[in-house]
């Protein structure tokens, strides 16, 4: 449900703003881990190599570089010592953003705009840290990632991709999400904006309050990424209008994605369970996350962006 | 049960109308939410079963208001059926006796000493008839009658069940007499006339058998009777009147007779009141069953209102006082005219023997003559008799409205012609039981010469001339009466006669001069001249009194003033100058006004068999008989269902209201 003045369509530049890219240009993209990178970037791997910064002395091997050799140390101790170092990678960042038809849904800004701002800042992030970026629009199936090499000469393609099209069909969170972790190269950071709303009732959310979160199929589809060795970030993106949706009398609840109508007699403790079962629905998706490791965090659509980024998303460690 | 307007059930087809309206699916609100398994989840536990179910409670609900409703459109009724339609036709006593409240009796032990039940038999009966109102069904009429002195139709038949109980409410209990017999007569005529009515018959049992032997006879109808009365005692005043000593104008007697209708004797203390004021108080001892007379002896120079109280608390309060109008102290003015104005002559001498009593006066013919041609209306309303001494007018124009006495000679106009005198005649009879020959002995009276009378046919109208005393060839003494003539008007006044007496010899010629029937003679002439002439004082319950404006030519409305304070006005006959006025049914004093004269008279209630409030013990009818107080108690809005189908029916759609719509409870 979109009210008449609800913001659901978005441009380019409606997505960052100057000011708040500015901002953004300060923080950079945390991981847990630390992944190997395609491509020299600009946060330390694991692995030592030829970097700028003095990382430590090792005893000489054969087929070690010559160059490396560090004659003070051959002079004081009379052994070939190389000297090590750091090497610095780049990051590989995932964004993959629910575009179903039930993102279309919200009373002043839609979960959908909200979700494209989101992917627009860490997007925009990852392109200023020089991270590998890929971004996938998915609904019942992924869609052309786009893949960014690095830097911010790719934000204006970023944007134009994010802002194409409107929300529309069903979400189906396996194949979308087990064919974004086949096509990612390498692993890394995995961010998924949805209102993890699907139209299978046979997955955890539309089994009933009893059914178990290992048997969902969100995460069996968490399953999927986590396999690849991602790192999963889940954005829950909600209006309050799905908590409170104001349900009266006698109607027929639609389905967003599906068309489905739901013959609802409304009486008083119906709102009491409708509320109930929002919030069973949103602690099983929570529930799914924790059980990959993954974070979790519920955003609304009325939140403010810079606070939700620069702030809540610093406090979670995702990003410093 | 049973259907009065079983046509109606056919509105039991718009079942279909309902059925199809369920069956049709009608728009529903639609809400787009993100994902309705939310919602499938709320409604886990409610599921299709339970909107199923309500739909169904939703439909029966509607079925039953239709079929509530219908079924109250065709007028059910529980109870037995009853063929045809009743015709109901009710006498409702109004007498006297029925506001007796059957209580004890006691003897009042001071004045203050009150407190009476409300609840009379009249009340009782009331509640009987509503209880016979509610009990009607369609179709079923009621006549509603009134007995009291006469017979009112309150109501025709009607099946309007507001219209009789207002027409009910609008009853009141008056001091009348009733008057069974015609209302049974009319009764029985329509209940020949009718298709088989029921009669029923509300009273307190008061009454005479022999008045409802009208109802006995009626085949066609059915007869029952409600009687609200029970055996009580009860004193009552059933007759209260006062007259006047013709010798002493002062002096009045007032005869207060008392019943006893109860078994033991009694006695009761009766008080005497002129304006209010108690003036006289004697004990009387009633017997049991029987009455007592109670005589007041007072000299009183003023007249007013005078009352009669019992000092006692009985089953009818009613007759426990009795009015009577008291007129003020008053001469009788005698004119006599006669060439014989001798202070010893005889006649002066009658005329003025009793200066207290009669006002006399003296003119020779010439005198009369002259005065009458100076003004001929001269005696009008001035005297009040005028006796002729040998002499009379030879014009009827020239004579006084007012009563004559002629002494050998006869007043022109009357229906008399005056023969040749003869000697001798011999008295042959005189009418004892005539007021004019009351104590009199015309045995051995000695006439030397008498007047021969012819007497003749009246003119159409007019009573026949009697002929009190007669001789052997002709008549002696002649009375007459005709309507008094308004003197100067052309006008008669028939509410007042004018009485003449003929006696046909001269006294002088006779030794009645030296006995004592010739002063009884004239003073019972004046005495006649004066019964009723007079306003009446006092008038029965319900019955019609003639208000004489009298001399009052331009009267044309007299204003009467009830008991309770109404004033009522009643139009005065131009002709006779009489105004008729007959809602006397209340029990008091009724003061009226004509022109500038006012004067009052009383209404007591209906005498010795009202007063009687114990029931009749066999009224000899072959009815049945109704239980007052079980009437009364017939459920109000009868044993029609209708009302409480409706109110069933207003009940399941609160019900639907709240519950359903509102969606509180499931």
């Amino acid at each position: 449900m979109t009210s008449d003045a609800a913001e659901t369509v978005v441009t380019p530049d409606d997505l960052l703003t100057p000011g708040f890219m500015k901002k953004l240009e300060r923080f950079r993209m945390c991981s847990r881990v630390i992944h190997p990178g395609a491509s020299m970037g600009e946060r330390v791997s694991r692995a030592r190599g030829s970097g700028m910064e003095f990382a430590d002395h090792k005893e000489y091997s054969p087929g070690d570089d010559f160059r490396m050799i560090d004659w003070n140390v051959y002079a004081r101790l009379d052994e070939f010592v190389v000297k090590v170092f750091e090497t610095e990678e780049n990051l590989s960042v995932c964004v993959l953003l629910d575009v179903s038809a039930s993102m279309d849904f919200g009373a002043g800004t839609t979960k959908w705009v909200t979700a494209a701002r989101l992917a627009a800042a860490l997007g925009y992030i990852a392109l200023v840290n020089r991270d590998a970026l890929t971004v996938f629009r998915f609904a019942e199936t992924l869609s052309e990632p786009f893949e960014a090499a690095r830097g911010r000469g790719h934000l204006r393609q970023m944007l134009r991709r994010l802002s194409t099209g409107t929300p529309a069909g069903q979400t189906d969170f396996v194949t979308s999400l087990r064919a974004a972790g086949m096509q990612l190269h390498r692993p890394g950071v995995c961010f998924v904006i949805s209102d993890f709303c699907t139209a299978d009732p046979s997955t955890s959310l539309g089994a009933g309050p009893s059914t178990s979160l290992g048997a969902s199929r969100l995460a069996e589809a968490l399953k999927g990424l986590v396999y690849y060795g991602h790192e999963i970030v889940a954005l829950h993106v909600l209006d309050p209008l799905e908590a409170d949706p104001g349900l009266e009398g006698e109607l027929d609840v639609e389905d967003a994605e599906t068309g489905e109508l739901v013959p609802m007699t409304v009486k008083a403790d119906t709102l009491r369970r409708y509320r109930e079962a929002f919030e069973h629905r949103c602690r099983a998706v929570a529930a799914a996350c924790a059980a990959y490791d993954a974070k979790y965090l519920r955003i609304s659509t009325t939140d403010s962006l810079e606070n939700t980024v620069l702030y809540r998303f610093r406090r979670e460690g995702i990003v410093e | 049960m049973t259907f009065l307007d079983p046509v109606k059930l056919t509105l039991l087809g718009l079942l279909v109308v309902i059925a199809a309206a369920y069956l049709l699916r009608m728009p529903r609100r639609r809400l787009r939410v993100p994902d309705a398994l939310v919602a499938r989840l709320a409604l886990a536990d409610t599921s299709r079963i339970n909107r199923q179910k309500r739909t169904l409670i939703s439909l029966a609900i509607q079925v039953v208001i239709l079929v509530l409703l219908t079924v109250a459109a065709a007028l059910p009724y529980l109870g037995e059926t009853r063929e045809g339609n009743r015709s109901l036709i009710v006498l409702f006593d109004v007498s006297a006796s029925m506001q007796a409240d059957d209580a004890g009796l006691q003897v009042l032990s001071d004045r203050e000493a009150s407190g009476t039940s409300t609840r009379t038999r009249f009340t009782r009966g009331l509640d009987a008839v509503r209880g016979l109102v509610r009990d009607m069904r369609r179709g079923d009429r009621m006549m509603l009658m009134t007995v009291g002195r006469t017979v009112n139709v309150v109501l025709n038949f009607q099946g309007d069940r507001d219209v009789i109980m207002h027409a009910l409410d609008g009853l009141v209990p008056t001091a009348e007499e009733a008057n069974f017999a015609d209302a049974c007569r009319l009764a029985a005529s329509m209940g020949r006339s009718g298709a088989s009515p029921e009669i029923v018959l509300v009273t307190d049992g008061a009454v005479r058998p022999d008045d409802l032997a009208a109802l006995a006879r009626i085949e066609t109808a059915t007869l029952k009777i409600v009687n609200v009365g029970k055996s009580s005692d009860n004193l009552g005043i059933t007759g209260f009147h006062v007259r006047r000593n013709l010798d002493s104008p002062t002096d009045y007697e007032a005869l207060v007779s008392i019943v006893n209708a109860s078994g033991e004797p009694r006695e009761v203390e009766v008080e005497l009141l002129l304006n209010g004021q108690v003036f006289d108080i004697a004990s009387v001892e009633v017997p049991a069953g029987g009455e007592a007379v109670q005589v007041f002896r007072e000299k009183l120079r003023v007249g007013g209102i005078l009352e009669a109280r019992l000092r006692v608390v009985d089953a009818l309060a009613a007759d426990n006082v009795a009015y009577e109008v008291l007129k003020p102290p008053a001469r009788l003015r005698v004119l006599l005219v006669s060439d014989d104005t001798n202070a010893s002559s005889f006649l002066v001498r009658a005329v003025g023997s009793n200066a207290g009593a009669v006002e006399g006066m003296v003119l020779t013919p010439e005198q009369y003559r002259d005065a009458i041609a100076a003004n001929p209306s001269v005696l009008r309303d001035q005297r009040d008799a005028v006796i002729f001494d040998r002499w009379i007018p030879d014009s009827a124009d020239e004579l006084p409205p007012t009563h004559l006495l002629s002494i050998d000679c006869v007043p022109p106009g009357m229906p008399v012609v005056a023969g040749e005198p003869f000697d001798k005649p011999l008295i042959r009879k005189w009418e004892t039981g005539h007021p004019l020959m009351s104590y009199l002995n015309l045995r051995n009276v000695f006439i030397t010469s008498a007047r021969r009378l012819d007497v003749s046919e009246p003119k159409k109208g007019e009573p026949p001339v009697e002929r009190v005393a007669e001789m052997v060839t002709s008549p002696l003494v002649l009375a007459w009466e005709r309507a008094m003539p308004n003197g100067g008007t052309g006008r008669r006044i028939r509410s007042r006669p004018q009485r003449f007496v003929v006696i046909a010899f001269n006294p002088r010629e006779s030794d009645i001069v030296l006995r004592k029937e010739l002063p009884l003679l004239l003073w019972n002439s004046f005495l006649w001249f004066r019964d009723g002439t007079e306003p009446p004082t006092q008038v029965a319950p319900g019955a019609t009194i003639a208000l004489d404006a009298g001399e009052d030519v331009d009267a044309e409305k007299v204003t009467v003033v009830t008991p309770a304070g109404d004033g009522e006005t009643v139009p005065v006959d131009p002709e006779t100058g009489v105004a008729f006025f007959g809602a006397t049914s209340t029990a008091g004093v009724y003061r009226y006004r004509v022109g500038k004269t006012e004067d009052a008279f009383a209404v007591n209630p209906g005498g010795r068999f009202e007063s009687d409030v114990r029931p009749a013990k066999d009224l000899a009818l072959d009815a049945e008989t109704l239980d007052a107080d079980e009437l009364a108690a017939v459920y109000p809005g009868g044993r029609e269902l209708w009302p409480w189908l409706l109110f069933v029916a207003a009940l399941v759609l609160t019900f639907e209201a709240i519950v359903f719509h509102r969606r509180i409870y499931f």
